[in-house]
């Protein structure tokens, strides 16, 4: 008798694990496969993680709002062991989402992880404040590609420090489409409404939705000009009854084969390409997103000490490339660069060609406040 | 069809027989709730089940209502075998111990029930006609739309019957009737109950284990025990001629003393104490010689004096009841028994008191012997 | 202490924590509603009528939830009456706990995993690849309407079925038998007897689900793939994404005035049907 006792074997388990800890697939998928799913998000729910042992002078927690499969693990842990301090980990789908959160008040949050076109809103808003540089001796300025940092300064004070950066393109399963892959948004909106037809998708996010319906009729991803926005929303109603889903959560409607084609970030699309050869990863023509996330700190942050010595720590090049190692997303700080494998820095989804990143834009501020392109999704939805 | 409906020893008139049950048997998984159960039961007849809780009664009344189906043997419904007739199927009507009258519908509407789920329909005014009729017959004219929850146990008690006998059934089912009514109350609806038998000429099937309402009301009782009948007859008949021990004791008050027989003559049959006496009395069932058996004498059949012959006693309690005083007396060989003495022989002699000594006699002829069990 | 005082203090418990969770939100909801939106979200305090000038565009969010909480009520209804039926009526007693429990189980998991297990059921992979294989190809049942119906169904069956379970459990067995007695055939009797006597239950049970159901907005999200769109979507989308706080105050206190609406005239028809003693529950 073998001595496998669960549905999949000890080699095999490890294996994933493996691939799970090189950022390969899915937090969600591993969890599927291996089984630990329903326990995991059941332990998760009720453990308070453990208690700090001695509270150092920073407290003994520090609390992160961030996003989904964002970090390494182990790097919070080492972070409690040095510091005594643990980390509590909020995780958002999106920037309306955090700043709803944070105009609320309350929200307890010591470090919390804005996108680049955010920023200006918190800092007007009074919500964030600027960081003392001194207690970040781990941030060299000079290492980073000043195109993912400039944002993290307004007004010429430093607000926030990069974190990652990546695009917002589109994945599509080429086995449904002939082998081949498409290479813009008009491509994306048309296919929708012919071949893909109950299999496409879309975000539940206004600035990448409505983004790439103006990236159809060649528009600025940022576009609030009225008439501009009247015409993506023709297309998004007259796509909608085509459309498979309207999430953010695409992942695992991609891997089963319900969807064939979706908006896609890069870190997505690089899993789900290594999972699954056939889904490609590929930039809009017309154009598209590029983001850089940064680390801030809330004005109302209750553990500053802490705050100020997690993002000190995460901002170790030695730190920082064990995290993109486990998300997959690229940093521009050229210090951990440096210590990446070839793989990584050769590889053409998370960094593409000069010429295929020239069309793409950074998300604007505006989008954000913009009350036109909020009711334009909220229309969209509920059509 | 016309035919006798009962063993001759039940001295009825011969009626014809409206229900009969034969051989039937229940079983509730191991447990054998009635077993080998012969009756017939004769049209217009007042026919009552008697027995402690427990002995099989209540299932007699479920299987001719059509809630239970017999294990065993045949059902019969004027004539035809019923076993497999569904309740609303046959021309049977039960009025419930909790009477079960429906708490959303009217005083009327309860009443007009069974006559809605007639096919073809009546008409309304039929409905109206009988209801208002049935309404009279218990008394309760001006209460038609009253809820039910704003009656009281006797009222209710009422609907419950108007519901049953609006339909003219070939039989009346009343499972302990009057269990839930005080006693004042109860008195009442036997009388009640018993003009309306006569008045309606509905055959009635009662259940009971209260002896006294079933002697009251009934033309023929039924014995019950363990899942068997004991004994049919008038209640006369069981009063006076009980064919076992438990008979006698379920039906009246009776002393019992516990011998076997010796000898079997024609007229009178000797029996051996067990504690030594001889006594005499008459065969109360077919008996051998050597069989356990027991002497049955009613209290009211002794006679308590001063003079004469008879067995001396001691005087333990006394009990004045009116019509009657009942004296506790002890024996030095037959222990302690009950004797009646009619109010009319306490006026003309003097009285017993508690320690006095007498002598009680009896008739031999009226002592009984009986099956001991 | 006198009687007064103890009863005050017997209210004070939920009296405070109705004043807190319930009145005073409920007033700020409402003096948001006349607000205006905030230039990077949240409200200005003013005096307006413009939000609810613009209730006209959330019409379709109102048309979905009045269309699918009626529908997903009576789905519920219609599933859950024979179940409860099956377990108060039909069930040997010994069985009886532990087929309630059963019931009550699937609750002891958060409604989140639940709906991810339809997630896979319905996806492509689950429910259509059975019928695939039997030759029924092509079906779709994720994000669907009838999607969200199914989920909504099954998170809600509970909560129809126990209030069913108990007025019929109460029913008393006899007046069954009288009514078949009086010579009324299994279905007469049920619907002259037994589904009378269970309007109490039914009516407990339509209500709890129906109000929940007009709020709903997690079975849309997860099962209906964002396309099908609730009131309830409507308002988290307002407060989370687009953070327009006073449209959202506005919305809120539309759907708060259609949710009285319709109870009151739904507790008038109960009034009339329901006629029996103290076993009207509901209010």
């Amino acid at each position: 008798m073998t001595k496998q006792i669960d549905h999949i074997s000890k080699k095999k388990f490890i294996e994933e694990l493996e691939r799970y800890r090189k950022g390969s697939i899915t937090r969600r998928h591993f969890m599927n496969i291996t089984g630990l799913g329903a326990a995991t998000a059941v332990l998760g729910a009720t453990m308070s993680g453990p208690q700090a042992f001695a509270a150092g002078d920073i407290g003994d927690r520090v609390v992160l709002a961030t996003w989904p499969n964002y970090h390494d693990e182990s790097n919070f842990e080492a972070f409690t062991e040095a510091t005594g301090a643990h980390v509590q980990v909020n995780v958002f789908g999106s920037n309306e989402e955090m700043l709803a959160k944070l105009q609320a008040g309350g929200s307890g949050w010591d470090v919390y992880v804005p996108t680049n076109y955010t920023i200006t809103t918190y800092v007007d808003e009074g919500l964030i404040e600027p960081l003392d540089t001194a207690k970040l001796p781990n941030y060299d300025a000079s290492a980073f590609d000043a195109r993912y940092a400039e944002a993290g300064s307004v007004g010429g004070k430093l607000y926030a420090v990069p974190k990652n950066w990546g695009s917002t393109g589109m994945a599509i399963n080429t086995a449904h489409n002939g082998g081949k892959a498409i290479s813009s948004w008009k491509e994306f909106f048309d296919i929708s409404r012919d071949s893909f037809s109950g299999r496409s998708m879309v975000h539940d996010y206004q600035l990448t939705t409505i983004g790439s319906a103006l990236n159809y009729y060649g528009y600025s991803f940022n576009s609030v000009d009225e008439s501009e926005l009247a015409d993506a929303e023709k297309l998004l109603i007259d796509v909608k009854p085509h459309l498979f889903a309207i999430t953010s959560d695409y992942q695992p409607s991609m891997r089963n084969g319900d969807a064939w084609l979706t908006i896609c970030w890069s870190g997505d699309g690089k899993q789900l390409n290594t999972d699954i050869p056939e889904i490609h990863y590929v930039l809009g023509s017309e154009g598209g997103e590029i983001w850089s996330d940064y680390y801030a700190i809330p004005k109302s942050a209750p553990h500053k000490e802490a705050a100020y010595a997690l993002i000190n720590f995460l901002l170790d090049p030695n730190v920082n490339a064990k995290e993109v190692l486990a998300h997959g997303y690229p940093t521009a700080d050229s210090n951990t660069y440096k210590l990446l494998p070839d793989s990584i820095k050769n590889d053409p989804i998370l960094f593409p060609a000069k010429e295929l990143l020239s069309p793409l834009e950074f998300g604007a501020a505006v989008t954000m406040t913009d009350p036109n392109r909020a009711e334009l999704m909220a229309r969209f939805k509920s059509a | 069809m016309k035919s006798k409906a009962y063993d001759s020893e039940s001295q009825s008139v011969d009626r014809n027989v409206i229900a009969e049950l034969r051989d039937v048997s229940k079983s509730f998984g191991d447990v054998l709730a009635a077993s080998d159960l012969n009756l017939s039961i004769g049209e217009g007849e007042f026919l009552s089940f008697l027995g402690p809780s427990g002995c099989g009664k209540t299932t007699v009344l479920r299987i001719l209502a059509g809630f239970e189906v017999p294990t065993k043997g045949e059902v019969l419904l004027d004539g035809e075998v019923v076993n497999g007739l569904d309740a609303y199927n046959r021309p049977v009507n039960m009025v419930f111990q909790q009477y079960a009258l429906f708490p959303h519908m009217t005083v009327t509407q309860n009443i007009g029930y069974g006559l809605r789920q007639r096919r073809p329909r009546l008409s309304k005014t039929q409905i109206v006609k009988k209801v208002t009729k049935a309404l009279d017959v218990v008394q309760l004219g001006g209460f038609e739309n009253r809820r039910i929850w704003e009656m009281s146990g006797g009222q209710q008690q009422r609907v419950a019957l108007a519901r049953a006998i609006i339909n003219e059934p070939k039989l009346l089912l009343l499972d302990e009737p009057m269990a839930a009514l005080d006693r004042k109350l109860r008195k009442e609806m036997q009388i009640e109950l018993q003009n309306l038998q006569r008045q309606l000429g509905i055959t009635f099937v009662l259940v009971t284990h209260d002896q006294e309402e079933a002697l009251s009301m009934s033309d023929r009782i039924c014995i019950m025990r363990e899942g068997h009948i004991v004994q049919v007859g008038s209640p006369q008949e069981l009063y006076d001629r009980p064919k076992s021990r438990y008979v006698a004791d379920f039906v009246g008050t009776s002393n019992f003393f516990s011998g076997k027989i010796t000898n079997l003559t024609e007229n009178l049959v000797s029996v051996l104490l067990e504690n030594g006496m001889s006594m005499q009395g008459i065969l109360g069932g077919e008996l051998t010689v050597g069989q356990d058996v027991c002497i049955s004498i009613r209290p009211e059949q002794m006679r308590l004096h001063r003079q004469g012959d008879g067995l001396t006693v001691k005087v333990l309690n006394r009990i004045f009841l009116g019509e009657h005083t009942e004296y506790l007396v002890t024996h030095g060989t037959l222990g302690d028994f009950l004797v009646l003495s009619p109010r009319q022989s306490e006026l003309n002699d003097v009285p017993f008191n508690r320690g006095d000594e007498g002598l009680v006699s009896w008739d031999s002829s009226i002592a009984l012997i009986l099956e001991n069990n | 202490m006198t009687q007064q005082a103890r009863n005050w203090l017997l209210l004070a418990p939920a009296g405070t924590l109705f004043l807190v969770m319930l009145i005073i939100p409920l007033t700020v909801v409402l003096i948001f509603s006349f607000g205006e939106r905030a230039p990077s979200g949240g409200v200005v305090p003013a005096f307006t009528f413009e939000q609810y000038a613009n209730l006209p565009a959330r019409w379709t969010a109102f048309k979905n939830t009045m269309t699918l909480a009626p529908v997903g009520t009576l789905s519920a209804l219609i599933i859950a009456y024979p179940l409860a039926y099956f377990l108060a009526v039909k069930v040997d007693s010994k069985w009886k706990t532990i087929l309630l429990v059963m019931v009550i189980v699937p609750f002891w998991t958060s409604i989140l995993i639940r709906s991810y297990a339809w997630i896979f059921l319905l996806g492509g992979r689950g429910i259509p690849m059975v019928l695939d294989w039997i030759g029924i190809e092509g079906v779709r049942l994720i994000n669907t309407p009838f999607a969200v119906l199914m989920g909504i169904i099954y998170g809600y069956l509970p909560l129809m079925v126990f209030p069913i379970f108990v007025s019929l459990d109460r029913l008393d067995k006899q007046l069954l038998e009288a009514s078949s007695d009086l010579g009324a055939k299994p279905w007469r009797t049920f619907l002259q007897v037994t589904l009378p006597l269970s309007i109490p239950g039914i009516a407990t049970g339509c209500m709890l689900v129906f109000i929940l159901l007009m709020g709903e907005y997690l079975i849309p999200a997860l099962l209906g793939g964002g396309k099908v769109f609730f009131v309830g979507n409507a308002l988290v989308d307002l407060f989370l994404q687009s953070r327009n706080w006073a449209y959202g105050s506005a919305v809120a206190v539309a759907l708060i005035v259609v949710m009285l609406i319709t109870i009151t005239f739904y507790m008038r028809l109960i009034g009339r049907l329901g006629t029996s003693r103290d076993d009207v529950s509901i209010m």
